[in-house]
């Protein structure tokens, strides 16, 4: 064990060098990502086309299908990431996640119940504020039950606790609903997928999102001092309730307003800042920006991986994520166990 | 004038008195020792002196001026916290957590400078922890940790130094070594208010005792005058052998008495 972790340390990479290569990456998946479709269409005539405002079928593809679609991955994939490393940063929890601390399914309650009503039709912001509020108020439910120092399995508890309510919230929803063409659609959105977006569905994610990322700003040192536990972080300065208030709100602004449009995309946030921490050095506050990098790149990829499945139907990516980040989930409950014992 | 004084601090836990009409007073260059039984309240005063708890009634007064009305980022610069069983939730570096006691110097957005980074070699060099810088904090000993996290400590630099049992886990040999770090700090200007439960150490190392049993503060004075045969036996149930070995006598408890 000592050895493992001794050497988990050398494979830290420069800060700056780690953020070249994922944005490289992302950069080169959301180029990738405009070429790949379910019909073939030739990327740089419509490129030039859409740029010299000509309405042409390929334009129109590129612009309103391909291109909000790699950018609401790119998005909501960031927040995913960012909003895991955050979480696992101020709870000092490697498991802590915004699926298993209740965020995403607080998320995909509220903005059913929006959909349900039919608010959204009549105010488009009600969709995105449906989403925060579920989500905040899913968090700070699980953080009252679980409390303040809660180890892993309280919190986990707490988090299943929470998600099985926002779940049997929704079941209950899908029951009432009056036409199965509705319940079809919420089931279908709540699979989570980027696919079928406009950019529309881009600018009513844009601000809550942008806003919760804001809010991040500026919290890396803080973080970075929690690792010593909260009153060592509190003695050198820090004002640990108000950071926490403000980190909360940050997750439920972007997680919120994420899962709003593309549905609860799952273990995104568990496992990205969980593959990236030993390359910035196991620091808290270094992992969030990386983490919104990685995150990206890693929904893209998902993404590209369910276009390319040679599949009747396309695969949802978050079936894909989850089939993935379930095992994953598993790993880790196994590893943490064993260092514990 | 003392530096940090805490008047008359009493605390009420669901109806139980934790502490009750205490007053300390820590002077410049000071090294305080806060002892007593378990439950007697010396985590609890340590926490209330530097904020983590506010006290139901009574005062802390940091250089003369009441403890809250003090921004916590120059509270963070003056004051020092050793919690009791401190640890590291993540396996990170250690001059990376030594560099995390110049937090309360830092902005959100500044970098750590060159005196900064100075400040920390220094604190390591001080702990003799330069050795184990590319070392991960959670593979370390238990001695190996306390003296990076006391650097961490140090690396604030701040006037005064509250610990929390720094030495209760740690050998003989590193429970000299950190108690002469606390000295030091104190022979080069700063104050130190450590809790012990080793009587000999206290006797050796603190300028001054306080004795506190039950929430009440049961004597305030030299280590020789605190130590006496009838505070000891009444607070702890214990008789001493005070053999004295060139001129400083040694504190061994011996036997339970019971009253």
């Amino acid at each position: 064990m000592t050895q493992k972790l001794d050497t988990a340390s050398r494979i830290e990479m420069p800060q700056g060098k780690l953020i070249a290569l994922l944005s490289l990456l992302l950069t080169g998946l959301i180029v990738t990502s405009l070429f790949i479709g379910s019909n073939p269409i030739p990327v740089l005539k419509a490129i030039s086309d859409s740029l010299q405002n000509n309405q042409s079928v390929i334009a129109i593809i590129l612009t309103e299908v391909r291109l909000p679609r790699a950018l609401i991955a790119a998005l909501a994939g960031a927040t995913l990431g960012m909003c895991g490393a955050i979480m696992q940063g101020l709870l000092r929890n490697p498991l802590a996640s915004p699926g298993l601390v209740g965020s995403s399914s607080g998320a995909a309650l509220g903005a059913v119940f929006v959909l349900y009503f039919g608010f959204s039709s009549l105010f488009w912001p009600a969709l995105p504020l449906g989403g925060m509020l579920g989500s905040l108020l899913a968090l700070l439910l699980v953080y009252l039950l679980a409390g303040r120092d809660a180890s892993i399995v309280t919190l986990i508890l707490a988090g299943v606790a929470i998600n099985s309510l926002a779940l049997a919230m929704i079941s209950l929803l899908l029951n009432l609903a009056p036409s199965p063409y509705a319940v079809r659609e919420i089931v279908l959105w709540m699979l989570g997928s980027v696919a079928n977006h406009s950019l529309d569905h881009l600018w009513i994610m844009l601000p809550g999102t942008l806003l919760g990322w804001l809010l991040v700003l500026g919290s890396t040192r803080s973080l970075d001092a929690l690792t010593l536990g909260e009153e060592t972080a509190y003695s050198m300065g820090i004002n640990v309730e108000r950071l926490r208030w403000r980190l909360f709100l940050a997750v439920a602004l972007a997680v919120g307003s994420a899962v709003s449009i593309t549905g609860a995309i799952g273990f995104v946030g568990l496992v990205v800042p969980h593959l990236l921490r030993p390359l910035v050095g196991y620091m808290p506050g270094r992992l969030i920006s990386v983490s919104a990098l990685g995150g990206a790149v890693m929904l893209l990829t998902a993404d590209i991986a369910v276009r390319l499945f040679p599949a009747g139907t396309e695969i949802k990516v978050g079936v894909l994520t989850s089939l993935v980040g379930a095992p994953f989930f598993l790993y880790l409950i196994l590893k943490t166990r064993r260092t514990q014992l | 004038m003392s530096l940090l004084q805490g008047n008359g601090i009493s605390l009420a836990l669901d109806g139980r008195a934790i502490l009750d009409q205490v007053d300390i007073t820590l002077q410049p260059g000071e090294m305080l020792g806060l002892i007593g039984p378990n439950g007697a309240g010396k985590s609890t005063l340590l926490k209330i002196l530097i904020g983590l708890l506010s006290a139901s009634a009574g005062e802390v007064r940091l250089d003369n001026q009441p403890l809250n009305s003090i921004p916590p980022n120059q509270r963070g610069r003056q004051i020092a916290y050793l919690a009791q069983e401190a640890a590291a939730h993540w396996p990170i570096q250690v001059e990376r957590l030594v560099q995390l006691g110049r937090t309360p110097h830092l902005s959100s957005w500044q970098r750590l400078s060159g005196t900064d980074q100075q400040i920390v070699e220094q604190a390591m060099i001080n702990t003799d922890v330069n050795s184990l810088r590319d070392r991960v904090f959670t593979t370390l000993s238990g001695g190996e940790r306390m003296r990076v996290l006391l650097a961490r400590a140090l690396a604030v630099e701040p006037t005064i130094l509250l610990a929390d049992e720094p030495v209760a886990a740690l050998d003989p040999a590193h429970q000299l070594e950190v108690m002469a770090l606390f000295a030091n700090h104190c022979q080069a200007g700063g104050s130190t208010i450590v809790v012990l439960h080793d009587l000999s150490l206290a006797a050796h190392f603190c300028d001054r005792l306080i004795l506190l049993n039950k929430g009440q503060k049961v004597a305030d004075d030299t280590p020789e005058a605190v130590l006496s045969e009838e505070n000891l036996r009444q607070v702890y149930n214990i008789a001493l052998r005070t053999p004295e070995d060139s001129g400083s006598p040694l504190h061994l408890p011996w036997i339970r008495v019971d009253q």
